[in-house]
Formats: C-alpha cells, structure tokens, sequence
C-alpha cells in the first residue's frame, strides 16, 4: 500500500484546526482524508468503514482521548499518533505507554507531522511498500536487511559482499538512522550494551574500527565514521 | 541550644559571685563591728576603766561620799564594796543589805568569775584588798570560755566543715534550679528554632513559661496561617499560568500551522512567503516562552517535582553538546565547542532529574549561539573539585563551565545570577532564570561572570 492511499481520520474537537491537517494531509498528495470533532463521532465513522490511520487529540469535553485509545486498542490495530496540547512529561508517558505509535504536542508545525504520519505508515505497512533506496556510504551500499555491505561499481572486488557482525550491524543501523548527526560514546555504548556500559568505551572503539575496516576505503584516515573528539563519532552525510 | 548552655552556666557563676561577695562582707562587718564594740569602746573595757580610776581615788584615801557616787553613777554602776584580805566588807557604797556580809574564798572565786546574786560586777585588786563594782541585773552578760586545744581545734575543724558543706549545699541548689530553668527554656528555645524552619509548634500554656508559651504557640499558628495562603496563592498562579500556556497550544497551532503552510505556498510571492516565515519563526518563539514561563513558575513555586534517577553527568553533558554541534551545523555561522571533561568525573553518577539538568545545558548552550550571531568559540569544562567545609564536612562538587569569546553577559544578568536583583523588565532573561532554578533545585551553585556561567553540582 502507498502511503498516499491511507484512510486517515483526524478526531479534534477544535474545527479550526481540524481543517488545517486535512488540508496539510490533501496538499501533500493524501487522498483519503476525513475530520470528526468528538470521539462519538470518531466511533460512528470507525464503526461504519476501514482505516488506516488515526490523528487523536487528548482533551475532549466529557471525554478522555487516552480513554477512547484504550477501548480502540482492543478491538482494533490501527496505527495512532497523539496531537495533544498536554505538554507534561506524565501525558507523554501516558499515550506511549497505552501503545501509541507516537505522541506530539500543540503547537506544532505542519511538516513535522507530516513526516511522523508517513514514518508511521512506512512502519506499519512495510511489506507492501516498493523497496527502498540503497543506503549507500560512498561505493559502498549497506544492506541492513541483509545485513552486509556491498561493494559497489567502480571498486575493486565489485559485488563483493561484507558481511557484518551483530555490534557492528547495530552500530551501523544507529549511524544511518542519525546520518550526519555526532553520535555520543555514551549513547551508542548504552544502545548496544545496555544501561550499564560504564567501562565499554574501549570496546566500542574496536567496534568502531573494525566497522571501519569495512566501510572506509582507508580506514586509518576515514572519510565517512569520524571520530568527534571527546564527544563521539559522526557518520558523514 | 550552645547558647542556653552558655546562658545557663552563667548564671551559674553569677550567682556562686554573688554568695560570695556575700559571704565575705558579712565577715567584713562582723569583724568591723566586733573590733568597733570590743577594742574601743567595750563594756569590758570600760569597766576596768572605772574600777582602775576607783580603786586609785580609794588608795588615795582623800575622797568623799559624792565622789564615789559620782564615779559609780558615771559608770552606770549600782553598788560597790571594798572586802579585805579574810572576805569582810570594809567599805561600802549603796550596797544592797543582803549583800552586806562576810565572803569566803569560793564565793569570792564564784563572783569574780560570774554572778554576784545576779549582779554582774566588776573586780579589781586593791594592794590585797578587793575592790567589787555592782552593776544592775540584767545590765550585762558575761560568759567565759574554757576549752582543751585540742577541743578548740577540733571545734574550729567542725567549723569549717560546716561551712564548706553549707557552701556545697547551697552551689547544688544553684545548679538545681538553674537546671530547671534550663530546661523549660531549652523548650522554648527549641520551638523557636522549629518556628524559623517553618514547623508548627505547641507549647504548654501553663507554669511560669506559660505567657511565652501563649504567644509562641499564636505565633505559630499565625505563621501556619499565613504558609498556607501563600501556597494557595502560588497554586493558583502556578495553576493559572498552566492554563493559559495549555489553552494557548490550539490557537498558536493555527497560526504556526498557516504560517507555514503560506511560507511554502508557491503560488505566493516571494515577500509574503518570507513574512510568513516571520509569522512561524515568531509563534515558535511564542511557543518556547510559554513552556519557559511553565516550567520557570512551576520551579519557583516548587510544583515540578523533580524526577530524580541516576543520572551520569558527563554522559549528559556530551549529550547536550553533541545536540549544540549538530543544530549550529545548521545555523551556518560558526561555533567551534570545546568540550573538556576531567577523567575523575568520567562515569560518576548523581541523583538528579536528568530532563532538568539536560535542559539548564541546553538552554547555556544557546544562549551563546542566540546572544553571537555572527559565530564564538564556545568552551565547556568540567571537573570534580574538593572542598572542605567549615564544620569539617567534606563535599564533592561537579564544577562546569560554559564559556564562551562572544559578545558576554550584561552586567545586568551578571547581577541578577549572582546576587538575585531582578533585572530591568526590558531583559530577557527566562532562559537563565530556568538554570539557575534547576541548579538550585539540586542543591548546587551558579555564578555567572562577563564570559559566562559556572555551576556547581553536589556529587
């Protein structure tokens, strides 16, 4: 399934702000977009046809959004992110924990939630989506799926396949999904050895070498893993 | 409490002084008395004046009836007689007739010593005869001492006991009732002690400290009273403020929305695209003053609870920088951090609201990107440092610094970290005012200095 073609149901009870999304939604190239104003109404339309997608708000009159999740969560498995003006830590918690797929709040700007709506949907729906692009890091492809790094054309060895170990695959994974961002010691060495990783910087810095080993053309000068000093590393863009 | 304890063994000694001084002039005057009465002018004395100056006008032998009488009157005395050397009165001067006979040795030794019938006399030797002054009954008292050396010392011993154990007695009755006074102001003291720590206190209101213990206990309540209005004031601006910010999400999700929505509207021109822009970038600023003024009215009023774990600063701190380099990429203009942290504070953890903490470095941090739009170097050093305190107590902080080569603090914010005096309303200063309540919340420091701010965080 496209993106695009999700049923989307907006539940606010602010009009207003109802048709902004709509219109956000309908500008980027989605198709089925609908709007309620209370969870009355939201459980009529979910009632009377299918959906992919829901934008709940949290404070309703009479009615509690979280409320209204639970009992959706039971019968239904519909992917759904909380726009919410509760803006309290407590709340956020709340929502995530119900299992929401994600929780934003008031205000907020309209490409941000167009961006989680279709991180969501790529989430969710998955397997019916068209392959992605090859994440690539210079010649190099990186397959995760895989769960190696393909030399590309150009190379010596081409169509050479690397295979990767399972610290390096989780390191990599980090590194493309926060491309360009310095990463901290403190967070890579928490993400892939758990809350007490006190004591594994050193080994990190094997990890680190080792995984440039396989993606760097000469890993003891590298141009795309830098090591940011005192801080962490970077993947390049 | 020391102070009582001072008070008290004050008193103490106060008082022993004043028994003392006592003691001793009550010496001083018996002994002036004495000396006064016994040496000079006593009665003694004085008798053996007039028996000298009777007995040498009787030798004479030229004397008259009047003369005698005259002395005696003059000495107060009633009769006088003259015995000779076998006891017979041979002269005789208003002598009462049961008186009139003969004396033998051992009645003679008995008067001379005592009594003559109840008259006290006087005696004085007369070449062998013996010359008897007679005062009335009752005029005088005579007593004689007669004691071993021994006894005496013994007695003077018993004395002296006597007198220290009186001494002992009358220290230990001091220190009694001081003791008691001690404690029922150690009461009152205490409560007032629990009063300045804004406990609610109860006194007895009867006995002698009853009056204080009336008022200390309306005071108390008057204080409770008063704790309690303030609170109540402070949750409701607190929960006013919290209102607002929340009711204020909808309406400013418009306009930042639309704002947004126009900015990239192609079909607009490019000078109202760019206003819209303005219209965005200015309902975000909106929109962090209100979280600011949310959380800086809950800190001031201590409604944000701080949610406390385990928290490793120098993990945080990497963090917050690493957050900085990463969006300062995308500002343009340069801002080179250096980041130092001492290897003694590698892996140390504290007790703290990590969220907090990560948002006073973040908003440090800014400050220096917002306040140097043209670009600064930005340096962040961290240390543990040592010190001892006065009562011997020895603390471990986390010293960070944030500095940085841009433009520098105002004076006026300088103040204001540094001494608390409320700037000018024109200045803005929300983000600091948060930092400072986050660092004090967890019990640190801060100062701030032209090129930037220190804090200081409890290990």
């Amino acid at each position: 399934m496209e993106c695009q073609k999700a049923r989307i149901l907006i539940v606010d009870d602010n009009l207003e702000l109802c048709q902004m999304i709509e219109n956000v939604l309908l500008q980027d190239g989605f198709l089925r977009v609908s709007c309620c104003l209370s969870c009355e109404e939201a459980r009529e339309l979910l009632g009377e046809s299918q959906w992919d997608f829901i934008i709940l708000d949290v404070n309703f009159p009479g009615e509690n959004g979280f409320h209204f999740f639970k009992e959706l969560k039971a019968k239904k498995d519909i992917p759904v992110l909380f726009l919410s003006a509760r803006d309290r830590d407590e709340d956020r918690l709340t929502g995530l924990g119900l299992g929401a797929d994600d929780y934003m709040t008031k205000p907020f700007l309209p490409k941000e939630l167009l961006l989680r709506v279709k991180a969501i949907l790529r989430r969710t729906y998955r397997g019916s989506e068209k392959e992605e692009e090859p994440l690539k890091i210079g010649g190099r492809e990186v397959d995760l799926e895989a769960g190696v790094v393909r030399l590309a054309g150009g190379l010596p060895g081409k169509g050479r396949e690397i295979p990767l170990t399972n610290k390096e695959y989780q390191l990599l994974k980090l590194f493309l999904e926060n491309r360009g961002k310095i990463l901290t010691l403190d967070f890579l060495a928490e993400t892939v050895w758990g809350s007490n990783y006190y004591g594994y910087e050193n080994t990190l810095m094997v990890h680190i070498r080792k995984l440039r080993e396989k993606i760097e053309e000469n890993p003891s000068s590298p141009q795309w893993l830098i090591t940011v000093k005192g801080l962490g590393y970077r993947l390049n863009r | 409490m020391k102070s009582l304890i001072k008070i008290y063994l004050k008193y103490v000694v106060s008082v022993v002084v004043i028994a003392f001084v006592f003691f001793f002039f009550q010496i001083l005057l018996t002994l002036y008395v004495g000396v006064k009465l016994n040496l000079n002018e006593g009665p003694a004395e004085g008798r053996k004046v007039y028996a000298r100056e009777l007995a040498s006008v009787l030798e004479s032998g030229a004397w008259t009836e009047e003369q005698i009488e005259g002395i005696l009157a003059e000495a107060g005395a009633e009769f006088a007689m003259v015995l000779d050397q076998r006891g017979e009165v041979f002269l005789r001067f208003g002598l009462p007739r049961e008186l009139d006979h003969r004396y033998d040795a051992g009645t003679i030794a008995s008067f001379a010593r005592w009594y003559l019938e109840d008259y006290p006399v006087t005696c004085w030797d007369m070449n062998g005869n013996l010359l008897v002054i007679g005062y009335p009954k009752g005029s005088y008292w005579k007593y004689g001492v007669v004691m071993t050396t021994d006894n005496l010392s013994k007695y003077m011993m018993m004395l002296a006991i006597g007198l220290l154990a009186s001494a002992a007695f009358t220290l230990v009755l001091i220190i009694g009732f001081g003791f008691r006074y001690y404690r029922k102001m150690k009461t009152v003291v205490r409560a007032i002690n629990d009063l300045s720590r804004e406990k609610a206190v109860w006194l007895q209101e009867t006995g002698t400290m009853g009056e204080i213990g009336k008022s200390l206990n309306q005071t108390s309540r008057i204080l409770a009273r008063q704790r309690e209005t303030l609170q109540r004031r402070d949750e409701a601006r607190t929960s006013w403020i919290s209102a607002v910010s929340h009711d204020i999400r909808t309406p400013l999700s418009l306009i930042m929305g639309y704002g947004e929505i126009l900015e990239q509207r192609p079909s607009l021109d490019e000078d109202s695209r760019k206003k819209a822009g303005i219209i965005k970038e200015q309902s975000l600023q909106i929109k962090e003053l209100i979280e600011d003024l949310n959380l800086t009215s809950k800190l001031e009023y201590n409604m944000q609870p701080l949610r406390k774990e385990t928290v490793c600063l120098s993990a945080l701190l990497r963090k917050a920088v690493a957050e900085a380099m990463n969006r300062a990429e995308e500002e343009g203009a340069a801002y080179p951090i250096q980041l130092e942290i001492a290897q003694e504070l590698e892996g140390k953890t504290v007790q703290a609201d990590g969220q907090l903490l990560l948002r006073a470095f973040r908003n440090l941090l800014n400050n220096a990107v917002k306040h140097n739009p043209d670009g600064c170097a930005v340096s962040v050093r961290a240390a543990a440092e040592k010190e001892k305190r006065e009562n011997g107590e020895q603390m471990v902080w986390a010293d960070l610094e944030f500095y940085n080569s841009g433009n520098g603090l105002p004076g006026e914010i300088e103040e204001f970290i540094n001494r608390g005096a409320e700037p000018d309303s024109g200045t803005h200063i929300m983000g600091l005012r948060i930092v400072k309540q986050i660092i004090l919340a967890h019990g640190g420091e801060i100062s701030a200095r032209t090129d930037g701010i220190e804090l200081k965080i409890p290990l």
